[in-house]
């Protein structure tokens, strides 16, 4: 089977690998550095590098409902 | 009892039509989202001027101080090449059940595009100077119509009206937005519930780009820390020139070997212009 060319370039999966980015991604964009480091974003994404956060899709449970009234 | 045939070449065979399987490609959607060119060119160069000053006077004088303006260059530059390489042999080729090189080709233009899309929409998402993050939960049910009416609060207000409007979505965040069409509204959810998920909805034109579209990684060039990150925005406001139209497709018979070296390059440059950069928005899951 052939390479999948776009799945060869994955997300980072250690936190190694992401520091590593981001002291590239420091350089290379330095204005939308500053604003995600300012944001938290960094560190959202550390965390769930290193599985402090699960990020899960939400039961309907936890869902309020929306719109549509029930019909009298 | 025993079946009289065991020789597994006195049974009939079926093949399927006559290319290999089609690989589960994913979506390439960046095309209709941007200004796409496909001019023999590696620069696009589109220079602004700089705001100019106003004066309102407190009162009536008849005088005025003239201002300077300058002029800044914005160019497009072509810096990405994506190659697929692969080397039929000739008998690979004559003896295949297969049309080898139509289905390895077939397969090169998928993959390739999908780069090319990837590439495009972490580089809309990170030259994007809108920003957003969504409320606690991403593209829950609860949260899909708020994030849709915030950012519609971002693209009005302009001289121009900017009614194209798109938001990019991954798979995972589906469920929550397909929840929010199915309950929702009277004629739109039963729409959505007849339908499935629709394309424009909240006035916006909803995309869904394959799985982990968007990555914290090094993509040729450049470096990108979208993950859990997506992008909305207006249509056709930044330009995504491929040079040589599109893919350029090359079969070369080398030495040392029979058959054909197939390769396939294709080239892109995305920008998103700087006076109207704010209009495309990296939105911030959380």
């Amino acid at each position: 089977m052939a390479i999948n060319v776009s799945d060869t370039i994955p997300t980072v999966q250690t936190l190694e690998q992401f520091e590593e980015v981001l002291e590239k991604y420091k350089v290379t964009n330095p204005t939308k550095y500053a604003l995600k480091a300012a944001n938290g974003d960094f560190d959202r994404q550390r965390k769930l590098l290193g599985g402090e956060t699960k990020v899960t899709a939400p039961t309907l449970e936890e869902i309020p409902k929306l719109g549509r009234p029930r019909k009298e | 009892m025993t079946l009289n045939f065991t020789e597994a070449t006195a049974y009939r065979k079926l093949w399927m039509p006559q290319l290999f399987q089609e690989f589960l490609f994913k979506a390439a959607i960046i095309k209709p989202l941007v200004d796409y060119r496909t001019d023999n060119v590696k620069y696009i160069e589109n220079p602004y001027g700089s705001a100019g000053t106003v004066t309102q006077n407190s009162s009536i004088v008849g005088t005025y101080s003239v201002g300077t303006y300058t002029v800044t260059a914005d160019t497009l530059t072509v810096t990405e090449e994506f190659v697929y390489s692969e080397h039929v042999y000739s008998f690979e080729k004559i003896a295949s059940v297969a049309d080898v090189k139509g289905a390895r080709m077939k397969d090169a233009m998928g993959q390739t595009a999908y780069a090319v899309d990837k590439y495009a929409l972490n580089e809309l998402c990170d030259k994007g100077t809108g920003v957003y993050s969504t409320p606690t939960g991403g593209f829950s049910q609860a949260n899909a119509l708020t994030i849709a009416a915030n950012l519609a609060s971002k693209l009005v207000g302009f001289a121009a009206s900017y009614a194209s409007k798109y938001i990019v979505i991954e798979p995972s965040d589906v469920p929550g937005v397909l929840l929010a069409m199915f309950g929702s509204g009277f004629a739109t959810a039963d729409r959505a519930l007849n339908n499935g998920f629709l394309n424009h909805w909240a006035d916006f034109d909803w995309y869904v780009c394959g799985a982990s579209t968007f990555v914290t990684a090094t993509l040729g060039t450049t470096n990108y820390t979208n993950s859990g990150h997506r992008v909305a925005g207006v249509k056709g406001l930044a330009t995504l020139l491929m040079p040589a139209g599109e893919m350029i497709w090359m079969e070369k018979e080398v030495t040392g070997k029979t058959g054909a070296e197939l390769a396939l390059a294709t080239y892109a440059g995305l920008k998103v212009w700087a006076q109207k950069a704010s209009l495309t928005i990296d939105i911030t899951l959380v």
